[in-house]
């Protein structure tokens, strides 16, 4: 009898039958061993700019290489890459690139770091990890663009080799995450907090529903444990929704709920709070929390200008946080 | 911790049918899993145009 395979990757801790795949789509039982399909399959590459993850406090107007294979171990309702994420690895056409093409790429395409994104770079954890290593080596910078659904020892083993992060925080209630994601929060409130500890650079994004996770209380609470978690120069991003997957019956988020979510925020105290997937100029620019002068000015993914000076506002002095070179 | 009901049910049945006689199954935890190499490949990957492994850009993907 073959044995039974537990994953202990992600707090899903799928138990797999001989052949049977995990809810991520991508790591299945073999013969009592656990293997995963796409490792070196990414179904998309492509160098997209900086402030597409969005990063904004991350080496600002540079190309980054971006990629990812299909799966994700989430099956969020609302989904905006459920063409890739959401489907099986034979659906979609890919090659073989092992992970010291991918580092070879971003040298050749002069791009100064890697994105492993679009779908969860935490699925395809193994491909992740081996890309990350070979790049950190190069002196190329690994970032993460990632629901943060992950065990703690995989994610702290993963850590050390990434400079940056973008992860989802798309709600503030376990029955948020309970019915629109499938998954729970507890987990990534802990992955939040690891990142910070670990030094990475992190930003945070929230997806804005309407009627799901709009409400004034739950940018409050949303707000508050980042300010008391994660620390008040933390960024924020509250990105717009579209109507995607199986949540075509909603609207998009009107730009009046983002910038209500983005007051509050300012409100509890955070420092650098941005509006996206939307165009709004004042909401993209990054200003000095202590003088107010501005820093960064961007629209869409362009970056106008960028007034910092070795990672300090040129008028005050003060530091901002982020990597800036 | 989540639980995946559909699992944790098949589990627990293979447990019970063990008190049946059956042999329950040995339960192997795993946090890392292994590149599927070449001659295990149960998907048949095709290929792309090796001159242009760029997706077409810029990007429509969220993130």
């Amino acid at each position: 009898m073959t044995a039974l395979v537990k994953c202990e990757l992600c707090p899903r801790y799928c138990i797999l039958d001989n052949g049977q795949k995990g809810e991520c789509r991508i790591r299945v039982n073999i013969e009592g061993k656990l293997y995963t399909l796409t490792y070196g399959h990414p179904c998309s590459i492509h160098i997209d700019p900086v402030e597409k993850k969005p990063l904004y406090h991350f080496l600002p107007g540079t190309p980054i290489l971006s990629l990812a294979t299909v799966g994700c171990n989430l099956h969020c309702k609302n989904c905006q890459n459920w063409e890739i994420s959401q489907t099986e690895p034979y659906q979609l056409e890919t090659e073989f690139i092992e992970p010291e093409k991918i580092s070879t790429l971003a040298i050749q395409y002069q791009c100064p770091s890697i994105a492993y994104t679009y779908t969860e770079p935490l699925a395809y954890y193994e491909y992740t990890y081996e890309c990350c290593k070979i790049s950190a080596e190069k002196g190329l910078k690994n970032v993460l663009v990632t629901a943060g659904y992950i065990n703690e020892e995989p994610y702290k083993r993963l850590l050390p080799l990434v400079h940056s992060a973008n992860i989802d925080l798309k709600g503030f209630s376990e029955e948020f995450y309970r019915t629109v994601c499938d998954g729970t929060l507890k987990p990534v409130l802990k992955t939040l907090e690891l990142t910070k500890n670990a030094g990475v650079e992190l930003e945070v994004t929230n997806l804005v529903i309407p009627t799901m996770n709009d409400k004034d209380e739950d940018f409050q609470k949303l707000c508050e444990w980042v300010v008391s978690n994660l620390g008040k120069d933390t960024p924020l991003h509250f990105s717009q929704f579209y109507p995607r997957y199986k949540m075509t019956h909603l609207p998009p988020t009107p730009l009046e709920t983002l910038l209500k979510a983005r007051q509050i925020a300012l409100n509890v105290g955070l420092q650098f709070v941005y509006i996206g997937n939307i165009i709004h100029r004042e909401s993209s620019n990054t200003y000095c929390p202590s003088c107010k002068s501005l820093l960064v000015e961007r629209y869409g993914f362009n970056v106008l200008q960028n007034n910092i000076s070795q990672g300090k506002c040129p008028k005050c002095n003060t530091e901002i946080y982020g990597i800036w070179q | 911790m989540a639980i995946n009901r559909r699992r944790f049910l098949s589990y627990f049945l293979t447990a019970v049918i063990t008190k049946y006689g059956v042999k329950k199954p040995s339960l192997i935890r795993q946090t890392y899993a292994i590149p599927l190499p070449n001659k295990k490949v149960l998907i048949h990957f095709t290929t792309k145009n090796k001159n242009n492994i760029f997706s077409p850009k810029p990007s429509s993907w969220i993130g």
